[in-house]
């Protein structure tokens, strides 16, 4: 999947780069709006990632001209404003998500793929992981042959640990992204939350899907 | 308290009632002794004149009588006019020594000034020249309005007799009448003339004017209040509209500004001034704001390296390492750390009234059990008694803004209950114009002094013996302005009890006015 990049901050772009990278995408990174521009306009990307405060062309001008061009590459704007206004502004001009510094590149990630699954046509819908299967439209869950009932929270969550196998998620992300923001992180919902799924999707199996990371926060097993 | 404008009344009214009351007073005793002195003045002009002895009857008869009627005729009152002499002249015919009638008046042996001198015997000769006197106004044709006797003496040098006699005027109380009178009485030598008036009528006339002054001095100090009144409050009438506006500037509306269209030229000064204070409030108001604003915007760069660094670390970190869990620890205070920005942000926007606002039809009964099990998640020990039946309590608010509020106060409540077990109770319902939420619960105990704080930016709740609990120390103020924000408001009722903390939440049910 190929990305294009729009940030002129340095050090953010350095991360989410090799972040990106990391998680096989194939990035691009234009540090200014006109370039940012430029590179959007003349190749073609599976998806734009777009700073709205940018020296030169800012982002929502970026987008709009675009759109005009009957460009309809998948956007996602980031901005260091949370303004729903902007937010609005941003979505009716055509951007297709929105993300809010700070961000985690996991959710940056993730933002990505579901994007990509829309692009290339939904028919990604189940995500599996060794024989835990979750049907992401009719919200199902399946450990081998057998149903598993999930509340909302739950199934959150365990889609969040399984799309990235082997990927360490701390407490703190899993609550910023399963609860919000306003969560305190010394809440211990999370650890009750994994065990209710453990209870439910592990129990009395050999090969357990979620792992603890003693200190630090779980994963789901890498195959 | 004291009104400025009542004082205005009551002041000028006092004063102009003295000073009414004063003027009445004057004028009336200056009349008195203005009509007195006219009389005064008549009397003593009839009898300045060169007039013959009481011997010369006839001239007493033709001008006596006349002047006489002259007087009354001008006074509108009774006079006396008679002659006497200190002895019997002898006079042809042996006729009347004194001319007039003294007693109708006076009475019998009336005190009068003693006569003195001796007659001019040469009144006698001069008979004649009585007869036809000469030209000039004293027995000239007769005009109309003057005194017959008018004459000044001013004919040349004459005699002693024929000189201004000396007159002398007195007050009389006359018993025999039972009326007071004023007399003149002119000496010439040998006879006195006395020329008395009826005093009444002038008195009467000085009554009349001191009743309609004192009539009069009530009415003009009515209009007079009435006056002062209209002036009083129209004098007001800027200052209070001042006060109405400036009631209407708040932190949310600073870019108000009074009208000095029309205002006199005081005011205009009180308004301008007022205004370049809002000029400045605004503006360093709008410097503050802009300040944690732009701060808030300026710690999210350096957060977001901050936390994608820290998240690229952790995974390449050695599973499970003492690296690894300080990494972690790393991510939970940069998380808090976005989350106080996020609210410094949030709170500076409220600050400003540029909270956007997305009003929709709220049930507020579902959207608290929304907000119960929200919080229930990190707190299913409470203890929550809670009637929420839903349908009853509709309003129009943001939903968000309102959520948040409810879990704050909700996860509040559970974080100070003391103890652990007691019961959180939640009551809503609509007051008015008001929907209403509130939230008891015990906790350890409060001072009043901490209770002032509570809404405080950055005051967490020290009295909490509770180790578990932590917090950005912003959640109440910011649960303050986002009721602000809508029209609403959120109170600590005082329960009367330092141990139980009681929070009230109105909101306006509609926001159509």
């Amino acid at each position: 999947m190929k990305v294009l990049l729009v940030e002129d901050e340095k050090k953010i772009s350095d991360f989410v780069v090799k972040g990106l990278k990391e998680q096989g995408f194939v990035v691009e990174l234009a540090s200014d709006g006109d370039s940012g521009y430029y590179h959007a306009t003349t190749w073609s990307y599976d998806a734009v990632v777009l700073d709205i405060m940018l020296p030169g062309k800012d982002g929502l001008s970026i987008l709009k001209a675009l759109r005009k061009a009957g460009n309809t590459v998948p956007v996602i704007l980031v901005t260091a404003r949370g303004e729903l206004d902007e937010r609005l502004e941003g979505l009716n001009l055509g951007a297709d998500d929105y993300l809010t510094k700070p961000f985690y590149l996991d959710e940056l990630v993730a933002r990505l793929q579901a994007l990509h699954r829309r692009s290339t046509g939904a028919q990604l819908s189940l995500l599996q992981l060794d024989d835990l299967v979750l049907n992401l439209t009719t919200r199902e869950v399946k450990r081998g042959e057998e149903a598993v009932e999930l509340t909302t929270r739950e199934f959150n969550l365990l889609e969040y640990l399984i799309r990235s196998p082997g990927r360490v998620l701390t407490r703190t992300q899993i609550l910023e992204h399963v609860w919000g923001y306003d969560f305190d992180p010394s809440t211990n919902v999370v650890d009750v939350c994994i065990q209710r799924i453990r209870k439910k999707v592990d129990a009395g199996q050999e090969r357990p899907i979620i792992e603890t990371v003693r200190g630090v926060g779980y994963r789901a097993r890498k195959l | 308290m004291k009104s400025f404008r009542a004082r205005i009344i009551f002041w000028t009214l006092s004063i102009s009632g003295l000073v009414l009351f004063v003027f009445a007073a004057v004028s009336s005793l200056a009349f008195e002794r203005l009509r007195r002195g006219e009389v005064d003045e008549m009397l003593r002009t009839a009898l300045r004149s060169r007039v013959p002895p009481p011997q010369q009857i006839r001239f007493w008869e033709r001008h006596g009588e006349a002047s006489q009627r002259e007087l009354e005729r001008r006074l509108g009152s009774q006079s006396a006019l008679f002659v006497y002499a200190n002895a019997e002249p002898d006079y042809a015919g042996g006729e009347r020594l004194n001319w007039g009638d003294s007693e109708a008046i006076f009475g019998e042996g009336a005190r009068l000034p003693e006569v003195e001198g001796e007659m001019d015997p040469d009144w006698r000769t001069r008979e004649d020249a009585l007869r036809s006197p000469p030209p000039g106004r004293p027995f000239g044709p007769r005009v109309r309005g003057s005194f017959p006797f008018w004459n000044r003496g001013q004919d040349g040098p004459g005699p002693d007799s024929l000189r201004t006699p000396e007159v002398e005027i007195f007050d009389f109380e006359s018993e025999f009448t039972d009326s007071s009178w004023r007399v003149a009485c002119a000496r010439y030598p040998g006879y006195n003339i006395v020329l008395g008036v009826d005093l009444a009528p002038v008195l009467k006339n000085v009554r009349q004017a001191r009743r309609s002054l004192l009539i009069g001095l009530p009415i003009a100090l009515g209009v007079m209040g009435l006056g002062i009144w209209f002036f009083a409050t129209r004098a007001i009438e800027p200052i209070r509209r001042l006060s109405m506006a400036a009631s209407r500037v708040s932190a949310r509306s600073l870019d108000a500004r009074l009208d000095k269209a029309g205002a006199d030229r005081e005011f205009a000064e009180l308004i301008e001034v007022f205004n370049s204070m809002l000029e400045r409030l605004q503006k360093s108001f709008s410097q503050a704001t802009r300040f944690s604003a732009d701060a808030a915007h300026e710690l999210k760069t350096p957060l977001t390296v901050l936390q994608g660094q820290i998240e690229t670390a952790l995974q390449e970190a050695p599973l499970g390492s003492e690296q690894q869990k300080l990494l972690a620890n790393l991510g939970e205070e940069a998380h808090r750390l976005k989350s106080i920005t996020r609210k410094l942000l949030m709170l500076s926007q409220a600050d400003a009234g540029r909270l956007p606002l997305r009003l929709e039809e709220v049930d507020l009964a579902l959207l608290a059990q929304e907000a119960l099990e929200h919080v229930s998640e990190t707190a299913s020990d409470a203890n929550f008694r809670a009637d929420l039946e839903s349908g009853e309590v509709r309003l129009e608010c943001d939903r968000s803004l309102t959520f948040q509020i409810l879990v704050n106060l909700l996860s509040n409540a559970i974080k100070y209950r003391e103890p652990i077990a007691s019961e959180i109770s939640i009551r809503l319902g609509i007051d008015g114009a008001m929907a209403f939420f509130q939230i008891e619960n015990e906790s350890a105990e409060v001072t009043p002094e901490e209770r002032g704080k509570l809404f405080h930016r950055f005051t967490r709740g020290d009295f909490s013996r509770n180790r578990r609990n932590e917090g950005t120390g912003l959640g109440l103020s910011l649960a303050l302005e986002f009721a602000r924000a809508q029209g609403g408001d959120l109170q600590l009722v005082d329960t009367g009890d330092a141990c139980r903390m009681r929070f009230r939440l109105t909101l306006p049910v509609s926001r159509s006015r």
